[in-house]
């Protein structure tokens, strides 16, 4: 459970929350991202951290409403928690002095930039930021940007604000007027997509950050495998950063998708959606088995039930012959039906032996 | 007597290979008769226990003030900590997940192994004072280093084969198509086939799960139950070949899961949206044995069959999750990133022990419990000096 200290409405759609989290706030670095879970049916949803207070021990999640998840958690309040909160996940951007360094962030995307502008800056590069949106609302972070960048271009569809047009043409700009030596580009996945056709024209090496469908983020389910290069990589635990010219972007589109029929079917439920109560799973205690138990109990030293030479166990195994013994048959236990059992997930299949065959069985086994 | 001995008998009871394992050398297997169901016995006299209302617990020594950390809830992890615990020892089980349990809760469904009865092992072990830590990954959210800096005399590494292996075939990124380990986990951990839980799932109609082991048993019998009118089972040897316990291959075929084997997949077909629709399959014929003793498949030239499914669930192993083993500095590596160990379950650095899948790569729970067990008399041995 992590307690949410701050929340802040970036534009209709978008919300910053700063959230307790001293370990994590303590071991993450630029690039990292979080699993986050709301409510205890709740889903496991990648978020990129894009800052955090050590003092305080916070981190910071930019959220933006997509789906039923995302929609969830931005419905949450200053002193609510979240369910559960874990990472830092991922490996940390590679930061180092490139020379002149493009940072193009799209909407939401500019919240996990933002830590890697902070990097790149103080590592001695030089660093031009494109932000883009449709509309000047859509543009967040900007002087939490402009603090760490050389100069700031803002891109937006209708021109409300900074120059109309779409990111590209911010980069490209930049590619004309002077030596670029790195872009990292992170937003939508489209819009990744065109930055990276567009630099690899100018032969500038790129590096996206990609937000792909995730369940575990440790590596253990593979949901978010991505085409690298020709290899299978998980977005997980090889990214969540790639070099954006080898990444299959279109087959990654269409992974994204995967789910979509389905996610909208999980919006039209969040209206109603009354979070249910989890009872812990209790033991029901059986009568019958409660009586037998009680005559069954012995005071008798471990060390002499262990013993197979102890008299009660020779006594026993003289009770019966061993023919008689052997001529015993393995017991079958009772399981479901099959037709009817492969039409219940949560009921065992394996119904367990009744009293009578344990003992039964018990009795082939005494003598050794 | 069996608590005495097992760290978790209703689990080894449910899930354990006892054809394989304590009932191959039962000598009625000797006198050529069917072997004592000592597995049965074994869940019969846990779940008696449970039901009795009469649970003990096993006796705890006085607090020693030693603290040792556990990374992984697994069966590896809990059999370590309950013989820890025993020993007085201060225990802390790290958990990555947010639900207690590894595999055994994310992996094997409920109809085989109900979460129920792992909660009650869980409770036996907060009984005995052993403390869990989810949503905590060690490497990642606190190091090892950390740890040793907490005070923490020694560490034992349980994380799991978390590591699906795909088969590199075209297409196999194709949507729907997904490792057992992402199936399993979003039906059993996320429950995502109950329509109250957020976490999606597809259903599908026609469903091929490729291989032959445990994992590809829960993986057509959870699609079974999900509703696929059709599951097959495609495995490139034959039946005699394949690692899955008898029981789970009886029960699937009584279920109604059809066995293609000596069939194996080589290339996915996907249609327009780029989910996949169709599945072309080589057929193979046993050759010679291989390195595992197995007579291994070979493809019959020019024989290849197509099928339509509209999903498909890779289970053809895992292997050793990276994450722990790689934020280790000086930490000896064995094959394929498994944490190398001696035969007391230490690794390279002493104060590290290791075990369960994360040393063997893809194992059985069993052996994963006794590793933690071995792990856990060698720590103490290691620590009282």
């Amino acid at each position: 459970m992590n307690k949410i200290i701050k929340k802040e409405q970036f534009s209709e759609k978008v919300f910053k929350f700063v959230v307790e989290a001293p370990l994590i706030a303590k071991s993450r670095k630029a690039g990292h991202f979080v699993i986050v879970r709301v409510g205890d049916k709740g889903e496991r949803m990648p978020l990129t951290i894009a800052d955090s207070d050590t003092v305080n021990g916070t981190i910071t999640l930019v959220v933006q409403k997509v789906g039923y998840s995302s929609t969830k958690l931005c419905n949450l309040n200053e002193g609510d928690y979240i369910t559960d909160v874990v990472g830092p996940l991922g490996q940390a951007t590679h930061i180092e002095n490139f020379g002149t360094v493009v940072c193009a962030g799209g909407g939401v995307g500019v919240a996990p930039m933002l830590p890697i502008i902070k990097a790149l800056k103080q590592a001695g590069n030089k660093v031009i930021s494109v932000l883009a949106g449709r509309t000047k609302e859509l543009i967040i972070l900007e002087d939490e940007v402009r603090k760490h960048s050389d100069e700031v271009i803002i891109m937006t569809d209708d021109g409300s604000y900074g120059q109309k047009g779409v990111v590209t043409v911010g980069i490209e700009q930049v590619i004309q007027r002077e030596k670029v030596d790195k872009c990292f580009a992170i937003g939508p996945a489209i819009m990744m997509k065109f930055c990276c056709l567009l630099t690899k024209k100018y032969n500038v090496s790129t590096d996206v950050s990609l937000n792909t469908i995730m369940v575990d983020g440790t590596g253990m389910c593979g949901a978010c495998r991505i085409t690298v290069g020709g290899k299978t990589r998980f977005v997980c635990v090889d990214g969540p950063e790639f070099d954006g010219h080898e990444v299959d972007f279109d087959e990654m589109f269409k992974r994204m998708g995967a789910f979509k029929p389905i996610e909208i079917e999980e919006m039209k439920k969040l209206e109603n959606h009354v979070e249910s109560v989890l009872v812990d799973s209790e033991i029901k205690i059986d009568p019958v088995k409660a009586a037998d138990a009680e005559q069954m109990t012995t005071d008798t030293p471990l060390e002499q039930l262990l013993d197979r030479k102890a008299d009660w166990r020779v006594e026993l195994q003289k009770s019966m012959k061993p023919k008689e013994r052997t001529s015993i048959e393995r017991c079958k236990m009772g399981e479901l039906d099959p037709v009817y059992r492969a039409t219940t997930r949560l009921e065992e299949v394996n119904i367990g032996l009744t009293k009578e065959q344990a003992l039964t069985e018990a009795k082939l086994h005494q003598e050794h | 007597m069996l608590k005495a001995t097992s760290a978790l008998p209703a689990v080894c009871g449910r899930v354990c290979p006892q054809e394989k394992q304590c009932e191959s050398v039962c000598i009625h297997v000797k006198m050529n008769e069917p072997a004592v169901a000592i597995g049965n016995l074994e869940r019969f006299a846990a779940d008696f226990e449970r039901a009795s209302g009469k649970m003990t617990l096993p006796e705890v020594a006085p607090d020693n003030g030693i603290k040792v950390a556990i990374v992984g809830s697994g069966p590896a992890g809990l059999s370590c900590a309950g013989d820890m615990a025993k020993l007085g020892y201060e225990v802390t089980v790290f958990e990555a997940l947010h639900e207690i349990g590894g595999v055994l809760k994310y992996g094997i469904p409920e109809f085989r192994l109900p979460n129920a009865i792992v909660d009650v092992e869980i409770n036996n072990l907060r009984k005995m004072g052993v403390n869990f830590i989810k949503d905590c990954i060690i490497g990642k959210t606190i190091t090892i280093k950390d740890l040793e800096e907490q005070g923490y005399k020694a560490i034992f590494v349980a994380s799991g084969a978390g590591l699906p292996n795909f088969m590199n075939i075209p297409g196999e990124n194709s949507i729907n198509i997904m490792s057992s380990n992402e199936y399993l986990t979003r039906v059993n951990l996320m429950d995502a086939s109950n329509p109250d839980a957020d976490t999606p799932i597809n259903f599908a109609k026609s469903v091929m799960v490729v291989g032959g082991g445990n994992t590809a048993m829960d993986s057509c019998r959870t699609a079974k139950r999900l509703g696929a009118e059709h599951v097959f089972i495609a495995y490139r040897r034959s039946e005699a070949e394949m690692p899955a316990r008898l029981e789970e291959v009886k029960h699937a075929k009584e279920e109604g899961i059809e066995f293609l084997t000596l069939h194996n997949p080589i290339e996915y077909i996907a249609d327009e949206k780029g989910a996949v629709c169709q599945v072309k399959l080589q057929k193979m014929e046993l050759g010679e044995p291989d390195a595992s003793g197995r007579r291994s498949p070979v493809p019959i030239p020019g024989a290849i069959e197509t099928r339509d499914i509209d999903m498909a669930i890779v289970a053809v192993g895992v292997s050793p999750n990276p994450l722990v083993p790689k934020s280790v500095e000086g930490l000896e590596l064995g094959r394929k990133n498994t944490i190398a160990v001696n035969d007391n379950m230490q690794s390279s650095i002493p104060t590290i022990f290791a075990g369960g899948d994360i040393v063997r790569g893809g194992a059985t729970v069993i052996l994963a419990m006794g590793d933690g067990r071995r792990a856990a008399a060698h720590m103490h041995e290691m620590l009282s000096k």
